[in-house]
């Protein structure tokens, strides 16, 4: 049986080896952490969208979040035993989900008219890719040609998605997406 | 309301990226719902009332932070 203390020590050592990281050169299972972190966001508000949509798209938008919030959870699981088959430590308490995630979340999301839980969808998502598609040249670089096929999987699935939810608000795949670089 | 991009040196870790919506936002004369970090990129778009803030004090606000402003440009009246 492990004892507290020795369960801490292994803790503190893991934390001060991904502190270091952070600060000096992040790899694809820092950034990935993030992304785990903004699932986890993802897997509430998602609910709170699928019980709280309204209006004569009900039906459509509550089954619509509930597929969502389905898929969310296997790529939550695909990713961090993905990072687990590469020898990373994937976050795994609630504590470290919120310190990570990007995606902010909040009680009035839930008085949102169903476009405006659409478009946040698609804002989260794009959010979410930014990250991804980070990971995938960091997991490139580390020769981990595993863990960037599931990036790439999941930076697919969400590209699909996106164009789905824009084209129910009457837009292009790519319409309003700030985080093109037309530079 | 004035809408900026700001060049940033490369962004390497997501908590940068909330270090400087975080900032930002508290900066008076700034549209909270406008600051947008493009991580891969390594931009900051975001829109200002020029009679509370100028762009100076915008990059003063991220350079403060410690991420060094490479370029700005900017579009009035937008």
């Amino acid at each position: 049986m492990t004892t507290i203390n020795e369960r801490q020590e292994k803790l503190a050592a893991e934390q001060a080896y991904k502190e270091h990281i952070h600060h000096t050169k992040i790899n694809s299972a820092a950034v990935t952490d993030h992304i785990l972190a903004n699932i986890h966001t993802l897997h509430v508000k998602l609910h709170q969208y699928h019980w709280y949509v309204k209006g004569k798209n009900f039906y459509a938008l509550h089954n619509v979040f509930e597929n969502l919030y389905n898929e969310n959870e296997a790529w939550f699981d695909k990713i961090a035993e993905r990072l687990l088959a590469s020898g990373f430590k994937p976050a795994s308490t609630t504590t470290e989900f919120q310190e990570f995630t990007t995606i902010s979340e909040d009680s009035s999301e839930k008085y949102y008219t169903a476009d405006e839980m659409v478009l946040q969808t698609v804002e989260d998502f794009r959010s979410n890719r930014e990250f991804t598609i980070r990971a995938i040249r960091l997991a490139q670089e580390e020769g981990n040609d595993a863990l960037e096929d599931s990036l790439i999987s999941y930076k697919a699935y969400l590209d699909v998605n996106i164009w789905k939810l824009q084209s129910f608000i009457n837009k292009d795949a790519l319409e309003d997406d700030d985080y093109i670089d037309n530079d | 309301m004035t809408k900026a991009t700001l060049k940033l040196e490369t962004l390497t870790c997501p908590s940068c990226l909330q270090k400087i919506e975080h900032g930002l936002k508290q900066t008076a004369g700034v549209k909270k719902d406008s600051v947008k970090v493009l991580f891969n990129a390594s931009k900051v778009k975001v829109d200002f009332d020029e009679n509370q803030v100028n762009l100076n004090t915008i990059e003063k606000a991220i350079e403060d932070l410690g991420y060094p402003v490479i370029s700005s440009k900017v579009k009035e009246g937008a």
